[in-house]
């Protein structure tokens, strides 16, 4: 599945420009004619869609008004090779569609406030299997995708997309100099500092390499806070600030930061959990009744996270979720519960990862 | 109030933000009677009176019309109605000017000039006074200007105007009101000139457009909240402004009804119970007061049988908003608003009794933030702020900090990047200083730099990443060591922490909160060079540089620059630690963090 964030290149120009709370802003000021002008020209470009599919996705949730959706709906349809489908979570957005064609030619997804799919308007006999397509992507007449859960799907698949767009898997190899490898039963791990051995590496902190591979990540991360924009909550002020637990952490947590510009705490290098009774009142007085939501690049056995947490807690924080970019599902964390914790993408299986010890070497 | 004269708006601007530069009176035109009102109004506020009290000059009157515009969508007010509104707004405050115009010998007026609680309790009744002494043609009438000097085509709007903008406030409103609601020819709903006019409507809209402006643009002053010379009430007004940032209007889609809300600006480092005190101040006084003046409108329109003119408008949740802001002069603002609170609450008499409440604002050091002074901040501004920043977060004492130097002075800039205003304006200054600099990567060293870099890095297009410096110096550290540095950091990071993601040839710009003796950078550089990467020009930048130890510049550095200069602070070895010396406790960086 393949989506157009006009939101994303949105907040993408407003960063750019140095503009005081882009998503805020980006949300209440698309819609020039120049904004809808760059949307087409990503709808129509086709070298960013996948191959075989012949449909995507444009997502309007995030607004409550969008002008020229006419002009919009025009300009895409006139490529019969695909198909857009629109997801709006605005009445007002639908009413136009509407009051504008009878039948719109293309399939426009409405989602009630709380994200749950209500209905699929929209069908033409040049896209009459493009709704098919859309249908069984939200497996429209059985169990209906959520907004939420649709785009979960989404990040998984962008975020893995990401770790190979953004070179971010280093894999071992015996000619490595800096790093130490080893070899067991024909596969090279890359030892680490705590003496286990990992198959492959991902190296996040490249995400610096494009501060876009980084705004993408932040933007998946962000969407996950205001819980995919659905209207009968309003999620930001539930929390006051951002905490990162290591320093590749806070790269992409200071992209977030950027973004919603919620203030951004580094908390690295917490140590083993007795030098947590070192840490100062001064940190003690500014994290003390906040409520905190931890950004965590990767969590592979949890433990980064339980000390994280036993840390806020010390300093009387109240931790209000914790969102890995992605989980390696090595371990997990003891210490919080489960719908506090949200992962974005669950790579293990893709890329093969193994976590073990050095004993088989050794012997 | 400290409003400059010569910053009040125009009269095209008003006229501007109305639409109405082409609309034609029968006699006259829009323009010609705004003029004149403007021109009246503007020398009635030369010199403001009144300063113990928020802001009700034409800036005020001008924030009204704003909010009548945002509004309109649901009025959909005519030219004629936009027109008689504008010369409301201008003229409803004028009674608080009293003591300025008032004239020597009047049967109109009281002889002598009245006291800050009267006049605010009758600036509606003298105002109104004034212009029906102006409709009557009092030419015996001393003025600073002789006002509307050829009335005849606008009689009948400056009237309409005088009802419209003194029924806003106090008894004297009311009885307004009241009178609009009984002369039933006069103010019904109707039709003036071929176009639509509802007077009745136009009185609503102007109680609650006046009560919307109600943010920190109303105190010119804020460092004068903590004086004697502003009494207990105006203050506790003040202070109520003073939290709110801004109020933004939103129309619904189909246009039958508004939403209001207020953002309201939370010192960035108070607590729960200091975030939820503002927000009680400005909800018990602020919210309170525009949820009164809406069902008062209500009522009145609806006695009128005119209430289907007003369209719901809803006041909704505060919105917080954690800004670099702390009131000036506050030393226990938490204490303070406390007592407003309950002065709030009391019954009146006790209002001006309370001795203790300015008792609870002493007077500190000042302080300068980014909202006082305006933003884009100059370089110096922000230096000072800075400065000021670091004056009040730093710890005194005698620390050993990890690289193994003993200082007196210990400042932990996490804090400073985790102020969102901060943040912001320091990448602003840092992104000018090299924006032609061709910088190809941002590479911060130290964890606090990390925010500031990846701000830098959006703005500048170009790559981020980040390493660390050896944190463990050996004694007689002057002496290379023979360990590289790459081996004695490695020991407190792993490789994938230190190893930056940058190219070769690479222009950088290295980026750290403290640079002292320089030696850092230096090293940083060294870490470049084993690690087998080779930049192109490097560039060094810090926050602050700090001490007076000589200075280590590095010929591959092009160029270093930082903000702020703090010479003072100590800097020593152990072994020749004059605080060592004296035996003073000593503290480990760790801890401090």
């Amino acid at each position: 599945m393949h989506v157009v964030d006009p939101l994303f290149h949105k907040i993408q120009e407003l960063l750019l420009k140095g503009r005081p709370y882009p998503v805020n802003l980006a949300r209440q000021s698309f819609g020039t004619s120049s904004d809808i002008d760059q949307l087409i020209d990503r709808c129509l470009d086709t070298s960013e869609l996948p191959g075989p599919e012949r449909h995507y996705y444009i997502d309007l949730t995030p607004f409550e008004r969008v002008g020229g959706l006419g002009r919009l709906i025009e300009s895409i349809i006139v490529n019969p090779n695909r198909c857009g489908a629109i997801l709006t979570m605005s009445r007002p957005i639908l009413d136009e569609i509407s009051s504008e064609y009878e039948h719109c030619p293309l399939p426009v997804l409405f989602f009630q406030k709380d994200g749950e799919l209500e209905e699929i308007i929209g069908f033409s006999d040049v896209y009459g299997a493009c709704r098919s397509h859309v249908e069984l992507d939200f497996r429209y007449d059985t169990n209906r995708l959520n907004l939420s859960e649709f785009r979960r799907i989404l990040a998984r698949a962008n975020l893995t997309k990401l770790l190979f767009d953004a070179d971010c898997i280093d894999t071992p190899r015996l000619s490595d100099e800096l790093e130490p490898t080893t070899e067991i039963s024909g596969r090279l791990y890359r030892v680490m500092p705590n003496g286990m051995l990992v198959s492959c590496y991902l190296k996040l902190k490249d995400l610096g390499r494009d501060t876009n591979h980084l705004m993408r990540i932040a933007y998946e991360i962000m969407l996950n806070l205001f819980d995919y924009f659905r209207r009968d909550s309003d999620p930001l002020p539930n929390f006051d600030l951002i905490v990162a637990p290591n320093n590749t952490s806070l790269l992409i947590a200071s992209m977030v930061r950027a973004i919603i510009e919620k203030p951004v705490l580094p908390i690295d290098r917490l140590g083993p959990i007795p030098s947590l009774q070192l840490h100062s009142e001064r940190l003690k007085e500014f994290l003390f009744e906040r409520r905190v939501v931890v950004i965590e690049e990767v969590v592979a056995t949890g433990s980064e996270v339980d000390r994280t947490i036993m840390f806020l807690n010390h300093m009387g924080a109240s931790l209000e979720k914790v969102v890995a970019a992605y989980n390696l599902e090595i371990g997990k964390p003891m210490l919080i519960d489960s719908h506090k914790m949200v992962s974005l993408c669950r790579p293990k299986r893709m890329l093969d990862y193994v976590y073990r010890s050095q004993i088989d070497a050794l012997s | 109030m400290s409003t400059d004269p010569k910053s009040m708006p125009s009269a095209d601007q008003f006229i501007e933000l109305l639409g109405i530069s082409n609309f034609d009176l029968s006699g006259g035109d829009a323009r010609g009677f705004i003029g004149l009102v403007w021109s009246a109004s503007n020398e009635i506020w030369k010199i403001p009176q009144e300063s113990w009290y928020t802001n009700h000059d034409l800036n005020h009157s001008f924030r009204i019309l704003q909010s009548v515009i945002d509004l309109d969508p649901l009025f959909e007010l005519s030219p004629y109605e936009r027109m008689v509104i504008c010369a409301a707004s201008c003229i409803h405050d004028i009674g608080m000017q009293f003591n300025f115009w008032a004239p020597k010998r009047s049967k109109l007026f009281p002889p002598k000039k009245l006291g800050s609680d009267e006049l605010r309790e009758r600036h509606s009744e003298l105002g109104h006074s004034l212009i029906k002494a102006q409709l009557k043609d009092e030419k015996t009438l001393k003025f600073p200007q002789q006002f509307v000097t050829d009335l005849t085509s606008y009689k009948n709007a400056l009237n309409y105007a005088s009802y419209i903008g003194f029924s806003h406030s106090g008894t004297y409103g009311k009885s307004l009101l009241n009178s609009m609601l009984e002369y039933e020819a006069t103010f019904r709903a109707g039709s003036h000139d071929g176009f639509i006019f509802r007077p009745r409507l136009l009185a609503a809209l102007l109680r609650i457009c006046d009560e919307l402006d109600n943010d920190s643009r109303r105190i010119g002053q804020p460092d004068r909240i903590s004086t004697r010379q502003i009494n207990n009430i105006s203050a506790i007004h003040w202070l109520s402004c003073l939290f709110i940032k801004n109020v933004d209007i939103e129309i619904s889609p189909s246009a039958d009804r508004a939403y209001v809300s207020h953002t309201i600006r939370v010192p960035f480092e108070s607590d729960r119970n200091l975030g939820n005190n503002i927000q009680e101040i400005v909800r018990k006084i602020r919210i309170l007061e525009l949820e009164s003046e809406i069902e008062t409108s209500k009522q009145f329109l609806e006695a009128c049988g005119e209430r289907s003119h007003l369209k719901e408008i809803d006041v909704r949740n505060l919105n917080p908003d954690h800004a670099f802001f702390i009131p000036p002069k506050f030393d226990d603002l938490q204490g303070t608003i406390k007592i407003a609170l309950e002065l709030w609450d009391a019954p009146s008499k006790e209002k001006s009794l309370h001795v203790d409440f300015q008792q609870t604002m002493p007077h500190i050091r000042p302080k300068v933030f980014p909202e006082d002074l305006g933003y884009p901040l100059s370089r110096t501004q922000l230096s000072s702020v800075l400065r000021q920043w670091f004056t009040a977060n730093v710890i005194t004492g005698h620390i050993e900090l990890i690289s193994g130097l003993h200082t007196d002075t210990y400042v932990n800039c996490r804090f400073l990047a985790a102020n969102p205003e901060l943040l912001r304006a320091v990448s602003a200054h840092i992104t000018d200083n090299y924006i032609d600099k061709d910088i190809n990567c941002i590479m911060a060293v130290g964890t606090s730099a990390i925010p500031f870099a990846v701000n830098i890095a959006i703005r500048l297009g170009c790559k981020v990443t980040f390493t660390f410096s050896r944190t463990k110096l050996e004694e007689g550290e002057e002496s290379e060591s023979d360990e590289s540095i790459l081996d004695a950091i490695k020991k407190d990071y792993s490789l994938n922490e230190l190893l930056p993601s940058f190219n070769n040839g690479d222009n950088l710009l290295i980026l750290d909160d403290i640079i002292s003796g320089g030696r850092v950078a230096k090293e940083s550089v060294n870490l470049l060079v084993e690690l087998k990467l080779r930049p192109g020009t490097i560039h060094h930048f810090s926050l602050y540089r700090l001490g007076s130890i000589d200075f280590q510049i590095d010929k591959r550095i092009t160029s270093y620059d930082h903000f702020v200069d703090i010479p003072e602070v100590l800097y020593a070895l152990k072994s020749s630690c004059p605080l060592c010396e004296k035996g003073f406790p000593l503290k480990m960086e760790r801890e401090m963090f």
